[in-house]
């Protein structure tokens, strides 16, 4: 008797947990939408086409559907996160999460992060400015740009890779089999290994702050500093060329006797400068950074650094522009508070969610209006108006408002200085500062833009071009080959070079 | 699809189990039941659905003239012409690339090298419905007249993918008729629980860690990395089949059928003659009686046998060299331990046959890794010392530590340390408090668990966040 009782209570508790999934898939699941914690839409469905259906497509991709609608799904990965804490014993040095960080950058078009309201006028911009380009200006100004699916089929799917050569439950040898395939990816054309070394090796928890680790070795972004000198070739002599390599929290931050985890920044942007022609203004950020190293400089849950770790860069940047940067204080700051950035997305490191991050961002002091290009032929010639700071965007997104292929601010400065920054999000803060000290700031991102450098540089009468990189993705093969791609645009008959060797820190 | 997954725990599992149970006769159980096996086979890869609608036709009509002309002396051409067939099918499906490979580097010919997308599950139904033809033959089984039935033999989907190769005499019975009691539905979602959880929670987390660790530069890697990388693929291969098999065994008993057991905790064995006792026992099984056995066994020829069934046992394993030196390996094993080694180690404490065993199924797993010969050549290098450096590297105490707790699991669950205390307990709470039978839902409540643990590792797999997406 009591055994029947123990085994309906199994059962009951069985079905009971497999019918919760059927039916709370059918009934609560969410919408089509962001998923917050990943930064990427949630997978759709695609239609049921022959091809799909027998090429093992559809069923792929409803498996991504499920995973990416399953009920309760955010709950779910947090528990995942706990137990994966739980599986050994955590220790003084931190916490390493060994983890894959997904750059995302086949994503072609970035997301809006926020509509511009009606009633937003930008109160910096000087009347007769509003005037004049409100009547160019037709398009809506918070025109949402449209939403690609990131990197589709990234997520390897464990069916699809059962067709192997081997008689052994599927997931044995997937595991190898993508494995393998990433490992050769990795090996191929080597020039030097250090120019192909992965630099993100993963994410270190220490004293409440997730850092990515650093992995390229000391002789520097070959590459990268290749690019830069391409572009001092290219450039008139009269354009005065920065070359800005960011060091990242882990250089100044992770405990230090065990160094192993993240290798030594310092000697390789040393390096990187050194490679690059007489031509080219380095500038200090590292030295800068490294003064002010007790102020809130890069955010505890984000893989970005802070406005004031971007100011203090912006800083460095004017002492070799021979510009006067404009006092902290002399701009307005204002605050937003509690914010989890993409590092806390990774581990949910439950030390990270109690530490929490706040976003700090200061006004330009000049007056200024900001235009948007996007890519692609249907993109409007003149642009939409938009703005530098979206005080009501989440986290980061503060900043520009997330990346766009060019965005070009016109001040109220007087100096005769046209900059252009090439940048990817790293850049974004540091972006904003420069709006303070120049006539006018082009703000132009490698991985979207489709135009030329060397156009822009000519029709705007630029004077000085800044190209920023964070160390990681100095150091990636992806980056500087984008850059690269972008100073004279892409030959028509050559492919956009593959991104491998993703790099974190963009 | 794999039972591992979100679709088939969401939605394969729980409706086809709704409408299996609400079905009120056998025949529409069984129909059910064909249904469902096509849909779960079909899923991700419809194609194939057509050959092994074709193996299972194929085999089907064989029994049926060799049960017709029994008495024939030509019978035995049925046999020959079903292995031709179904071995051929094998042959152009799984092998033909490889010989050919083998074909053109061996004459120095530029022959085209075919490639097909194994069809899931083909090694395992091939020699599933193999079995049955000669069983029909010898006369052990009689012939199924059913082809709706016989098809839910070969295609039944608990066993279908990944074994255990089920004999057609052992489900017979319960295809004509069974009963899936209260106690069968709960033992076999316990046994599924377990699988579950072997595959989830132990199998996917070994399989990080290989990847971790054999799948770099090999040039970096210290000796002790190389050793634990290869113990974590000794964890993973062990967890994710014996948890398949666990798995199918568990669905099978819901469903009211009784697969033999496949895996009997390998590596507690003390030999290799044992491991293989213990080892996807189904396939030993297999190879001993359909073909070690009708060569002469140990009366006629007997290393020649051995070596042509562990031969074939490798190839099974895969189309490339490295499976066959893998079997072979065992065979060698298995003739040494014959000829000395198991007297060997019968006089010496067991403790010896433990160690000789685990060293020598770890070296086994180097063979059968690495299908690269010079990635192979070069991680058994660093295996025994020719990478310098210490052999213990932070990175190693890292990944030990962060899974401390994990890997005594997993060591435990090597052994049959749970079932044995599981067993004690059960006895001495049954002493103490007759009538309760031990458990006390413990059982249950441990099923939730690893059910939960399992569909929250599934979900945590598919977190896959960007960084630039937004930003």
């Amino acid at each position: 008797m009591h055994r029947r009782i123990l085994d309906i209570l199994n059962v009951a508790l069985f079905s009971l947990t497999l019918v919760w999934m059927l039916v709370g898939f059918m009934f609560w699941s969410q919408p089509d939408e962001v998923l917050a914690g990943e930064n990427r839409r949630m997978a759709s469905l695609p239609p049921l086409t022959f091809d799909a259906m027998f090429g093992g497509a559809y069923s792929n991709a409803v498996e991504e559907y499920i995973a990416d609608h399953f009920p309760m799904r955010d709950k779910w990965v947090t528990v995942h996160a706990t137990i994966r804490n739980l599986l050994g014993v955590r220790s003084d040095d931190g916490t390493f999460y060994d983890v894959e960080v997904n750059e995302g950058e086949f994503a072609k078009t970035p997301v809006a992060v926020e509509e511009v309201p009606d009633d937003f006028v930008t109160e910096e911009m000087p009347d007769e400015l509003a005037a004049q380009e409100g009547q160019a200006d037709q398009a809506d100004p918070g025109q949402t740009a449209s939403v690609n699916d990131p990197v589709d089929g990234e997520a390897a799917d464990d069916e699809g890779d059962f067709g192997d050569t081997v008689a052994v439950p599927p997931d044995v040898r997937v595991a190898g089999s993508v494995g393998a395939a990433s490992a050769q990816a990795s090996t191929n054309d080597t020039e030097d290994p250090d120019e192909q070394v992965t630099s993100n090796r993963g994410i270190l928890v220490y004293k409440g702050r997730a850092m990515q680790t650093f992995g390229a070795g000391p002789k520097g972004a070959r590459l990268w500093a290749k690019t830069l000198n391409a572009y001092r070739s290219a450039l008139p002599e009269s354009v005065r060329l920065y070359a800005v390599v960011v060091p990242s929290a882990a250089e100044f931050y992770s405990p230090d006797p065990p160094r192993r985890r993240s290798r030594p920044e310092k000697p390789n942007i040393d390096a990187t400068y050194e490679m690059l022609a007489p031509g080219i203004s380095r500038v200090d950020a590292y030295g800068e950074i490294q003064a002010h190293l007790d102020e809130y400089l890069y955010f505890f849950t984000d893989h970005h650094w802070t406005a004031l770790g971007a100011y203090y860069t912006y800083r460095a940047l004017c002492k070799a522009a021979g510009l006067e940067p404009v006092p902290l204080d002399k701009m307005e700051k204002r605050v937003r508070p509690d914010w989890l950035g993409s590092l806390y997305g990774y581990t949910r490191d439950s030390g990270l969610k109690r530490q929490k991050d706040q976003v700090e961002y200061w006004l330009p002091s000049v007056s200024y209006e900001t235009r948007r290009f996007e890519a692609g032929p249907d993109a409007p010639p003149k642009g939409t108006r938009t703005r530098l700071l979206f005080e009501r965007a989440p986290g980061y997104g503060v900043f520009l408002g997330g990346d766009h292929p060019l965005m070009v601010v016109k001040t109220s400065n007087k100096n005769g200085r046209r900059v252009l920054l090439l940048k990817n999000s790293y850049g974004n803060p540091f972006g904003v500062f420069l709006v303070s000290s120049f006539e006018q700031v082009l703000i132009v991102d490698y991985r979207y833009f489709d135009g030329k450098v060397t156009s822009l540089v000519r029709e705007y009468g630029i004077t000085d071009v800044i190209i920023l990189n964070g160390v990681f993705t100095a150091n990636s093969r992806y980056h500087p080959n984008k850059i690269m791609s972008v100073l004279r645009g892409p030959p028509a008959s050559r492919p956009s070079p593959p991104p491998d060797a993703p790099a974190p820190d963009g | 699809m794999v039972f591992a997954s979100l679709t088939f725990l969401g939605f394969f599992l729980p409706l086809t189990l709704l409408v299996y149970f609400l079905l009120p006769r056998l025949a529409w159980r069984n129909a059910w039941m064909v249904v469902a096996s096509l849909w779960f086979y079909a899923w991700g890869e419809p194609v194939w659905v057509v050959l092994l609608l074709i193996s299972a036709g194929v085999d089907y009509v064989h029994a049926l003239i060799i049960t017709r002309y029994r008495s024939h002396p030509l019978v035995r051409l049925a046999v020959v012409s079903c292995l031709v067939i179904n071995l051929g099918i094998l042959g152009v499906f799984k092998y033909s690339g490889f010989l050919m490979q083998n074909i053109n580097l061996l004459l120095g010919t530029q022959l085209p090298v075919p490639s097909f997308a194994l069809p899931l599950g083909i090694s395992f139904y091939t020699f599933q419905t193999i079995s049955y033809v000669i069983d029909v033959y010898r006369g052990e089984v009689p012939a199924q007249r059913s082809f709706w039935k016989f098809l839910m033999y070969v295609g039944m989907f608990p066993q279908l993918v990944a074994g255990p190769i089920v004999r057609y005499g052992h489900v017979m019975e319960a295809i004509e008729s069974r009963v899936a009691s209260l106690s069968d539905i709960s033992q076999g979602i316990t046994r599924f629980c377990v699988g579950l959880f072997k595959k989830v929670a132990i199998a996917n987390i070994a399989g990080e860690l290989v990847v971790r660790y054999l799948e770099r530069d090999l040039a970096t890697l210290s000796t002790g990395e190389a050793w634990f990388g290869l113990s974590m693929f000794a964890l993973q291969i062990y967890f994710d089949f014996s948890g398949y098999s666990d798995m199918a065994i568990g669905l099978g008993r819901m469903f009211g059928f009784k697969f033999n057991e496949n895996f009997e905790h390998p590596y507690i064995a003390r030999s290799a003659t044992e491991f293989w006792r213990r080892w996807h026992i189904s396939l030993g099984t297999f190879f001993r009686d359909y073909l070690y056995i009708p060569l002469g066994g140990k009366r006629r020829h007997p290393f020649r046998n051995l070596f042509i069934v562990w031969f074939l046992t490798g190839l099974w394993h895969g189309a490339s060299w490295n499976f066959i030196v893998w079997g072979l390996y065992f065979g060698v094993l298995i003739a040494l331990e014959r000829i000395a080694l198991k007297r060997l180690f019968d006089r010496l404490p067991a403790f010896f046959g433990h160690v000789y065993l685990l060293f020598a199924v770890l070296l086994s797993w180097g063979i059968f890794y690495f299908v690269d010969w010079g990635r192979m050549v070069q991680f058994f290098g660093v295996l025994f010392g020719a990478n310098s450096g210490p052999w213990i590297t932070p990175d190693l105490v890292d990944s030990i530590r962060q899974h401390a707790f994990w890997l005594v699991l997993a060591l435990i669950l090597c052994t049959p340390l749970i079932q044995v205390l599981v067993s004690k307990g059960r006895d001495l709470i049954g002493r103490r408090w007759p009538g309760i039978e031990g458990g006390i839902g413990l059982t249950a409540c441990l099923n939730l668990v690893m059910l939960l643990i399992s569909v929250s590792m599934l979900v945590g797999k598919t977190f896959n966040p960007f960084l630039y997406f937004r930003f």
